[in-house]
């Protein structure tokens, strides 16, 4: 959303990250969700439309969100959820203490253990 | 009725123009045999190589050209052609470079029909109507465009018939009887079935249903039909070509270019060779047809 421009694949037409020829870049992410190329089109309606506010998130503020969430609310988050964490967390200080901010956590982190233990360096 | 209405070509008959395709398979008719044709990646695994391997494709007995658009993301094949796609992606090639292959190409032969196969996201990327008004002075005749479904006619298909472009759709044995009329509305050129369901370059059907199946398309059309993912070799070239209108042929060119290659890139064999021997065994293979 940040790095891509519209284009055509996989029947969808919508943000992508390609090269000056229409050629798919390879995604990068340390969660499997977010690991492809484009987004759902209605994503693209919703960025252009002003909308909706897309930011970027490094893995390492994901995996530290992750983190977080886990040891002080006990609950395990799904990576792809982490990300929008991560940003809560970067949100929060500018915000005052009467706002309200919903976070969705769309999907728990069960199956992310494994990929988070990797990345900490942990023997899995 | 509306239903009806939207089954309607929507350009006119009078729009689309004679291309050489066209002229070719009337030409055929005429010699009462079918067509070989044959698909080659553009730019595998270099620019000079591939227009070298193009130009001998005619003199070898292929009758139309597949000109393969490399892309990034080929969801419709299977792993000979996939890797081909990446050796030309490496080797720099562009949608401007596939363009200026045909025209090299054109500058020693002017009948030859050739069909740009591909995705279409390079092809939006570039701009549809540059794209259009290059590829018609580049001597291209018709567009095969796998993953832009009849629903998406306005996108690409309908502009390229108006530029003077045949716009071949792929049928396949999952395309039932409501949805073939759909899919034969706005294809022009040929016809070219898909003989199974799956990737290219896979196992080769059972001749008698590819029989069955073209009977069952000629219901719909009098374009003429080519057959192909999975000929690999004359005499299934020959067995379907009994069957069918034309022959296509991909993987097994695209395969025996890369095994002129050793495991470190290092050529061994001259593709052009090795692709002419492999075309010529098949041209043999559709033209025994005749004396059947």
């Amino acid at each position: 959303m940040t790095a891509g421009r519209p284009g055509v694949l996989h029947g969808n037409r919508t943000y992508l990250l390609q090269n000056d020829d229409g050629q798919i870049l390879d995604g990068h992410s340390v969660s499997a969700g977010l690991d492809y190329p484009g987004v759902g089109p209605e994503h693209s309606w919703l960025k252009d439309s002003g909308r909706v506010i897309y930011s970027p998130i490094l893995d390492d503020e994901a995996i530290e969100a992750f983190q977080m969430t886990t040891r002080l609310e006990g609950i395990i988050p799904a990576l792809e959820s982490a990300h929008a964490i991560a940003h809560a967390i970067k949100l929060a200080p500018a915000m005052g203490r009467d706002q309200i901010m919903i976070v969705n956590f769309s999907g728990r982190g069960d199956k992310d253990v494994h990929t988070v233990g990797k990345m900490l360096g942990m023997e899995m | 009725m509306s239903h009806i209405a939207r089954l309607k070509p929507v350009v006119e008959e009078s729009i689309r123009m004679t291309t050489r395709i066209d002229r070719r398979f009337a030409r055929l008719k005429e010699e009462n045999r079918p067509a070989l044709v044959t698909y080659f990646m553009g730019g595998d695994p270099d620019y000079e190589t591939s227009l070298s391997i193009m130009k001998a494709l005619p003199a070898a007995g292929s009758d139309v050209i597949e000109l393969g658009m490399p892309f990034s993301d080929p969801m419709a094949d299977g792993p000979a052609i996939q890797a081909a796609g990446l050796r030309a992606l490496r080797g720099g090639q562009t949608l401007a470079k596939t363009l200026q292959m045909a025209r090299d190409f054109r500058e020693g032969d002017d009948d030859t029909p050739i069909v740009m196969m591909g995705y279409y996201n390079p092809i939006y990327i570039y701009g549809v109507d540059r794209f259009l008004t290059d590829a018609k002075e580049a001597g291209i005749d018709g567009l095969i465009i796998v993953d832009l479904p009849p629903e998406m006619d306005d996108e690409l298909c309908v502009p390229a018939i108006k530029a003077g472009l045949n716009f071949i759709r792929l049928a396949t044995p999952t395309t039932d009887e409501e949805r073939l009329p759909k899919v034969l509305e706005n294809t022009s050129g040929f016809v070219y079935y898909v003989s199974m369901t799956g990737v290219t370059g896979s196992a080769l059907p059972d001749t008698n249903n590819v029989s069955a199946a073209v009977s069952r398309i000629k219901e719909h059309t009098d374009l003429p039909i080519c057959v192909g993912f999975g000929v690999k070799t004359a005499r299934q070239a020959r067995a379907i070509g009994e069957a069918a209108d034309g022959v296509v042929v991909g993987s097994a060119i695209v395969a025996a270019i890369a095994q002129c290659y050793d495991a470190n890139g290092k050529r061994i064999e001259d593709p052009a060779e090795a692709v002419a021997t492999l075309v010529k065994g098949l041209a043999d293979g559709v033209r025994s047809k005749q004396m059947a």
